[in-house]
């Protein structure tokens, strides 16, 4: 080769900063500049002992290999890479310019250390995938989040809009993105409560004050919305690159808010007006000479207010442990037809209102609280004859339906507006109309009941066919399964106190219970139950205790041993009565007596047991 | 309704009470039983607003919840209406929220009592009313 024998291109050669090599068709380095041993670190002698191809990395193999085909059959290589080990075992990453020389099956080449462009590039394009990355992961938070988020730049153009800001907005983010933020405004307009003061709001949003926050109305659907503008700035220097806007959703907040004035707006309302004819007349009565006749009308209208005043109370109160849940229920199982007759008979007759009762045969007992129940059988009845002012019977019929028992008031009074009925069991909602003025109420007897009925697990509803078309009340309770009717011990007891105590004294002797609060609810009980001792009290608000003993030995034929505990002062002849009909124990009712019954009860078993 | 006539030697006034509760209109009617005008009562504000279209009365005693219209709408129609404009209004509200005293007092009414109120109180109001 007659060039490498001339001296000004040797010296040539051998200046160069850049790698300058000639290499063999074979795969092996033929001459090498120095910059090769100040780059690599390997001696010239080093390199040109072995291929080329084994101080390339690996993974760049193949590439090489590729290129060098390219070379053999006589193209130029220009803006390949690869790297090359170090004599330290580390890589350097080198360009290449080459070129064959044809003929004599040499290759011509430089090469150039890239390693810090392109270590460089990999860590900016590193860089660029956190950042990406960050965006994404910032991106789905705030689309994620419950609140509104709307990002504004540096240039004052909306950022970005997320899902719940077009939610409770209604605005779609394109109709918004990358538009000026003063427009927001006009966006807004057409939905929002109050538009002037909302601009002048967002006009002074973007102004250099720290963070303005402010409350916004938009309508239908209704949202109250409390918006936050923040500006962002940069870390490093303050630099202000933008603000964002936060709505925050505080519609539930307002309206129970807006609840509470309105409960309170009421209560005080219902308080004053009754209070006024107490105050008024008082202050007549004191100040004036009266007639007989006029302080006896005065008298009685104060004395029906004040009624209606503790009635009020009374029921605001009921309400008020109701929904707080600090009126317990006693549940157990009852026998509906004896709750339905004792509630007609507190009601009382009516000629022009008479009640009929038309309960279905075969009701199972319901599972109820039967004071909670009865008070709301009351309210029906005397809501049905409230409103029926032209007289009407009214109908209490119950019957299986689903595995409940539904109880129903119809009546043939002043019916329902359809608008009113949804909001009938509302505290203090009253219909308003004409044939009802006069017809005085607290406007909390429905919620009470609605209040017991889904205490109870049930449902209550009111339908009717519209104004003078009268109404129907209806109500469900829960049928009393076998788990709820079953125990060892019944005990027949109205008095809830005392039934709960004496249910715990039998449990710490191991022995479970089921409770009538009446003798007809144990009636029924004694068939179902397999209990093997009965706890009795004698004075029972329908039929007697003694009525429920002699029908125990005779209909039932049962001869399970009977406890009885009373307040009813005995004479001998009631105590030879209750003796003869095989009472193991007669107890006196006292803080005791619980005890002294559990006792007597588990004896009476202990000694059946091993008798038998 | 009833009017309830009272003789007397001064000029007779007519005064519409409207309040949905018996007992209000009966306190109301007893308390100005001394004085000389004549009472009609009405039980909703339907009922008011034509009573008051038909007798134009000096002054109207009306409360603020009402069935129908409330005693703010009716306030309202009166200021409204060109041939009522020397009808004077008393409200009586039950409510005593600041909010609808003042909305009371902003559309024109001339007095208002809370309840519940003297009647003394209610015949000084009811005298600055009609002779002042």
């Amino acid at each position: 080769m007659a060039i490498t024998n001339d001296p000004a291109y040797e010296s040539f050669f051998n200046l160069s900063v850049d790698m300058l090599c000639v290499a063999g068709y074979d795969g092996y380095f033929k001459r090498l500049n120095p910059a090769w041993t100040n780059t690599l670190g390997f001696t010239r002698a080093e390199l040109m002992a072995r291929p080329y191809m084994d101080f390339i990395h690996p993974d760049d193999r193949a590439a090489t290999v590729a290129e060098a085909e390219k070379l053999t059959q006589g193209a130029r290589v220009v803006h390949f890479r690869n790297r090359y080990e170090c004599r330290d075992g580390t890589y350097r990453w080198l360009a290449w310019a080459a070129m064959p020389t044809g003929s004599e099956e040499l290759i011509h080449a430089i090469a150039r250390d890239v390693t810090q462009e392109v270590d460089a590039e990999i860590a900016l394009r590193e860089a660029n995938l956190a950042a990406a990355t960050r965006l994404a992961l910032l991106t789905a938070l705030i689309d994620a989040i419950g609140v509104g988020v709307v990002l504004i730049d540096r240039d004052l153009l909306v950022a970005h809009w997320n899902k719940e800001a077009t939610r409770l907005t209604g605005i779609q983010a394109e109709k918004v993105l990358g538009r000026p933020a003063r427009l927001l405004g006009e966006a807004i307009a057409p939905r929002v409560e109050d538009f002037p003061s909302v601009r002048s709001h967002l006009e002074h949003a973007f102004s250099p004050v720290k963070t303005a926050r402010f409350q916004i109305v938009i309508l239908e659907p209704r949202h109250d919305l409390e918006v936050t503008v923040s500006r962002a700035v940069l870390a490093a220097d303050g630099q202000p690159v933008g603000s964002v806007i936060v709505l925050h959703d505080i519609t539930a907040a307002k309206e129970l808010d807006r609840a509470k004035d309105e409960l309170v707006a009421m209560v005080s309302h219902e308080l004053r007006t009754p209070l006024a004819s107490l105050v008024g007349f008082s202050e007549l009565l004191l100040s004036r000479q009266v007639s007989d006749a006029q302080r006896k009308l005065y008298l009685e209208t104060m004395l029906k207010e004040g009624h209606r005043l503790t009635e009020l109370i009374n029921d605001f109160l009921d309400l008020q442990r109701m929904e707080g849940g600090f009126k317990r229920l006693d549940l157990g199982p009852a026998d509906l037809p004896t709750l339905v007759a004792r509630a007609v008979a507190t009601a009382g007759d009516n000629a022009r209102t008479p009640i009929e009762v038309d309960l279905a045969h075969d009701l199972p007992l319901v599972i109820a609280d039967t004071n909670a129940i009865h008070q709301v059988l009351i309210n029906f009845l005397s809501n049905a004859r409230k409103y029926s002012p032209g007289g009407g019977t009214i109908r209490v019929n119950a019957r299986m339906a689903d595995n409940v028992v539904e109880v129903s008031i119809q009546d043939h009074g002043l019916g329902l507006p359809s608008e009113a009925i949804p909001k009938l069991f509302n505290k203090f909602y009253r219909v308003a109309n004409v044939d009802r003025r006069g017809i005085s109420g607290t406007g909390l007897g429905l919620a009470i009941c609605r209040g017991i009925i889904e205490a109870h697990g049930g449902r209550v509803a009111a339908e009717s066919a519209g104004l003078g078309q009268g109404s129907r009340f209806y109500f469900t309770l829960r049928a009393a399964d076998r788990k709820a009717t079953a125990g060892d011990v019944l005990i027949v007891e109205d008095d809830t106190g005392f039934a709960r105590l004496l249910e715990a004294e039998l449990s710490l002797r191991g022995l479970t219970s089921v409770w009538a609060s009446d003798a007809e609810t144990a009636d029924q009980l004694i068939d179902q139950t397999d209990a093997r001792a009965v706890v009795l009290d004698l004075m029972l608000p329908g039929a007697s205790g003694e009525d429920f003993l002699a029908r125990l030995r005779t209909s039932h034929n049962s001869q399970v041993p009977v406890v009885v505990v009373t307040i009813k002062e005995l004479d001998a002849t009631e105590t030879l009565a209750l003796r003869t009909a095989g009472v193991v124990a007669i107890l006196k009712k006292h803080s005791g007596a619980g005890k002294e019954a559990a006792e007597y009860v588990a004896a009476a078993l202990e000694t059946r047991h091993t008798g038998a | 309704m009833s009017a309830n006539k009272i003789t007397s030697t001064r000029s007779r006034h007519t005064v519409v009470i409207a309040d949905d509760e018996p007992s209000v209109r009966m306190l109301v009617q007893a308390t100005m039983e001394v004085d000389s005008v004549d009472l009609i009562e009405a039980a909703d504000g339907e009922e008011a607003w034509s009573l008051i279209q038909k007798h134009r009365p000096a002054l109207v005693l009306l409360d603020v919840r009402m069935p129908g219209r409330t005693g703010l709408e009716i306030l309202h129609a009166i200021k409204a209406d060109p041939e009522l404009t020397g009808t004077k209004v008393i409200l009586l509200t039950a409510s005593a929220q600041e909010s609808d005293i003042n909305a009371g007092l902003l559309a024109g009414a001339d007095f208002y009592l809370t309840k519940p109120f003297s009647p003394r109180e209610l015949l000084s109001k009811v005298d600055e009313a009609l002779f002042l």
